[in-house]
């Protein structure tokens, strides 16, 4: 008998795939090395930091008038949200209060801006499974959410809405009735696309119990936003630590934090999507409820030393603005905590033990965006510094390395 | 001399019928139609407007497209198995144009009764699902020549939707074939056209079955895990461009219309329509009207292709609702429903033909 006796396990070949930098999945550029059998993923390595731009360097040298143009273009989709931000910190080190109206003004333009930017992600889970009916609808419906925002500022992506003081346009009384049928066609529609999101069976079959983070994992790694709130970590900073207009939406105590313990990919579209509905009357409230009287207080453009953190719930998560002011107009350091910064911890964790076919709606589950994430912070293991470069200095420093290291002895 | 002359005619006539009309020619044209047909109906259901600009509402599009990409620079990966990695496209043409061969356009042959394909024998149903699934293989083949892991991977996944889909799509088109009792495509088609109407009810499941595995054949949403462009980014066909990628675009389109051909021929009666109408003016004279003279040669074709764009129609309708299953769940769907589902359709025909129809009087 030559046949083997002895019960021989045949394991598929690991083999590394590439996600990135340019991929189909990814709207923008980030590096996700998987190795993979057959198709399950067994390790997930996490690579950032293609689209570093040198925003925070730039930001200390302008004023702080310019950071609010500057600051709002570090995303173009959750652009309200940088700028409306650092305006909250920019007052708070100035220690002006601003007037109510103006508060209502620029809460409504961030929950709008929540608002298009869920839509936004929910067409893109849907064009990560393959169902670009569901993509297209939701991106047409979305077209309403950015004719609203035009309405109110003027412009589609870059608002520009806030000023160290207030807000730069207010929201005259005719155009109220228009925004509140904007919102009711916005609300009939998501409440379709909820539907459609958990009731058609393929769509659900494949976020179901995909790439779960677990409570535990998720409040160990700090995940924030809907990325927690998908995995019952109750934070949102709208409820935790309100600002602006949110204290008088939470006073009438109609509104709620949207949590799920599905803690998979579902879960988190589930919130988003109720999370949605929930902004819209938010907006609503806003609307209606809105106070009279001036939209904007008068700040010096020289502020005291301060040192400010500012924080807001962006529709990814929680965004934390550390300002620090010397007197001048311009900022002494200005740092700022995307919440995808945040995110990016659980990532390697949920992508391990699932499908290839899964690995783009987990990337996308989390809502990334590369653009608010890329700064760069050089940390020495040796003597534990860190040390923050400036775009000119790590061209000076990569041209020097690759002198030394030429391609060819690589 | 003269035999010789005849010889040469009836040469060059079969020439034409080969590469012009119902031939390479003719399902070039048919292909690139549907493909529009399916981009646009696609485009209209998500609330686009498709193709428009090139010809008439965008016709010439799909035509456009293929040019440009004949054009465009052909790369070979260093890594890849050269000779395999040039032959993949052209297999894949050939092979299914060589299935368009077989499915009764126009008649071939008038002696025999029945709309005659250009190849058309005994056993010819056979020949076919060989040679699909030789088409599912060369795919398979293209991911793994072009040596890239993201092409192994859509190779790969090629396989398991062939293990899960081709048994099904081969149950459904055994179907007509037991109700008729013949492995010629022509054949099938003509003793179905005049058999009981009630028969017609026996076809709808296996009609429903072939629809969706030919879906899963052709690789669309839901189906659609091997190109999966979020995912594997095109799977197998990753490597291939330029001339390449527009042969393979245009066999993409030909199996297209060969699916929908093989729908029409075998499930909606063919290229017949004003015969069914029970009036002896349609269903006697009209019938042999179009079946002995040039009538046949204009009539066939439109009948076929209406019914073919109604197919059409109906497979960009499945690909509009639903989104794409992962290859876990469409080999579990597969295996718990296609095939039993496939078994009792069979089931339920043979059950029918021999103890239920005698018993209500239908023959």
């Amino acid at each position: 008998m030559t046949s083997a006796n002895e019960r021989r396990v045949v394991i598929p070949p690991r083999v590394t795939i590439p996600i990135g930098p340019q991929h189909p999945a990814l709207k923008e550029p980030g590096m996700f090395k998987l190795t993979i059998e057959g198709e399950y993923i067994v390790d997930a390595e996490v690579n950032i930091g293609y689209n570093h731009r040198g925003v925070e360097k730039l930001a200390e040298s302008n004023s702080h008038i310019q950071n609010l143009y500057l600051l709002a273009r570090i995303c173009g989709i959750c652009s309200a949200t940088h700028n409306g931000n650092y305006a909250q910190a920019v007052e708070a080190a100035a220690e002006v209060e601003i007037p109510e109206r103006a508060k209502f003004i620029r809460t409504l333009v961030w929950e709008l801006d929540r608002i298009h930017s869920h839509i936004l992600w929910l067409g893109v889970a849907f064009h990560e499974v393959g169902f670009d009916t569901a993509f297209m609808y939701t991106w047409r419906d979305r077209e309403v959410a950015m004719d609203m925002l035009e309405n109110i500022s003027g412009n589609r992506v870059h608002h520009d809405m806030n000023t160290p003081g207030g807000v730069r346009r207010d929201i005259p009384d005719e155009l109220v009735p228009k925004l509140l049928r904007g919102l009711d066609k916005l609300e009939e529609r998501m409440i379709y696309y909820r539907d459609v999101a958990i009731h058609e069976k393929t769509f659900w079959d494949r976020v179901a119990d995909v790439g779960i983070l677990e409570t535990d994992v998720a409040k160990k790694t700090g995940a924030v936003g809907p990325t927690a709130r998908g995995s019952n970590v109750p934070v949102d900073v709208r409820f935790n630590d309100p600002t602006q207009a949110y204290y008088h939406l939470l006073d009438t105590g109609d509104f709620e934090m949207i949590l799920n313990d599905r803690c998979d990919v579902a879960g988190r579209s589930i919130v988003r999507v109720v999370e949605t509905i929930e902004s819209i009357k938010m907006s609503r409230w806003l609307l209606e409820n809105m106070p009279d009287g001036p939209i904007r207080e008068r700040v010096r453009p020289r502020i005291q030393p301060n040192e400010v953190l500012a924080r807001h719930e962006a529709p990814r998560g929680e965004l934390v603005h550390y300002l620090v002011t010397n007197g001048t107009d311009k900022p002494e350091r200005i740092k700022v905590r995307a919440p995808t910064h945040a995110n990016w911890v659980s990532m390697a964790h949920t992508l391990r033990g699932n499908y290839l076919a899964d690995a783009p709606i987990i990337l996308a589950a989390i809502d990334p965006c590369y653009s608010c994430t890329d700064r760069v912070v050089i940390v020495d293991a040796d003597d534990e510094t860190m040390e923050l470069v400036p775009l000119d200095v790590l061209r000076v420093k990569s041209n020097k390395w690759y002198k030394d290291h030429p391609r060819s002895e690589r | 001399m003269q035999t010789l002359v005849n010889l040469f005619v009836e040469v060059l006539i079969q020439t034409f019928w080969i590469l012009v009309f119902p031939g390479i020619f003719f399902i070039t044209f048919l292909a690139l139609l549907w493909e529009w047909v399916d981009r646009k109906v696609y485009a209209r259901l998500q609330n686009r407007v498709g193709p428009l600009h090139t010809g008439w509402k965008g016709i010439l599009q799909p035509l456009m497209d293929f040019f440009k990409l004949l054009g465009k620079e052909d790369l070979t990966p260093e890594k890849a198995d050269r000779r395999g990695f040039a032959a993949v496209p052209v297999v894949m043409l050939v092979l299914s144009l060589l299935l368009c061969m077989f499915l009764p356009i126009v008649d071939m042959n008038p002696s025999a009764p029945g709309v005659q394909g250009i190849l058309s024998f005994e056993g010819d149903l056979i020949i076919i699902l060989f040679l699909s699934t030789l088409l599912a293989f060369v795919i398979i083949l293209a991911g793994y020549f072009s040596s890239n892991p993201f092409g192994q991977t859509g190779a790969a996944r090629t396989g398991m939707l062939l293990v899960s889909f081709e048994i099904p799509l081969i149950l459904a088109l055994i179907t007509p074939a037991f109700l008729t009792g013949s492995l010629n495509l022509s054949t099938i088609m003509y003793r179905l056209t005049q058999m009981h109407p009630a028969y017609a009810w026996l076809l709808i499941l296996p009609f429903i079955i072939y629809l969706i595995a030919s879906q899963a054949e052709l690789e669309r949403i839901p189906f659609d895990v091997s190109h999966a462009e979020t995912e594997i980014v095109h799977g197998w066909q990753v490597e291939f461009s330029g001339k390449k990628l527009a042969l393979i675009h245009m066999a993409e389109d030909i199996l297209l219309a060969f699916s929908a051909g093989m729908a029409t021929t075998l499930f909606l009666g063919g290229p017949y329509l004003l015969e069914f109408i029970p009036v002896s003016v349609f269903s006697v004279d009209f019938a042999s009207l179009a079946a002995t003279t040039w009538v046949g040669w204009i009539y066939y074709p439109l009948v076929f292709m209406l019914k073919s764009a109604i197919v059409v129609v109906i497979f960009s309708n499945m690909r509009t609702l639903f989104a794409r299953w992962r290859i876990d769940q469409i080999v579990r769907y597969g295996w718990k429903f296609m095939v039993p589902l496939a078994l009792i359709a069979i089931m339920i025909v043979q059950v029918a033909i021999t103890y239920v129809f005698p018993i209500m009087g239908v023959i």
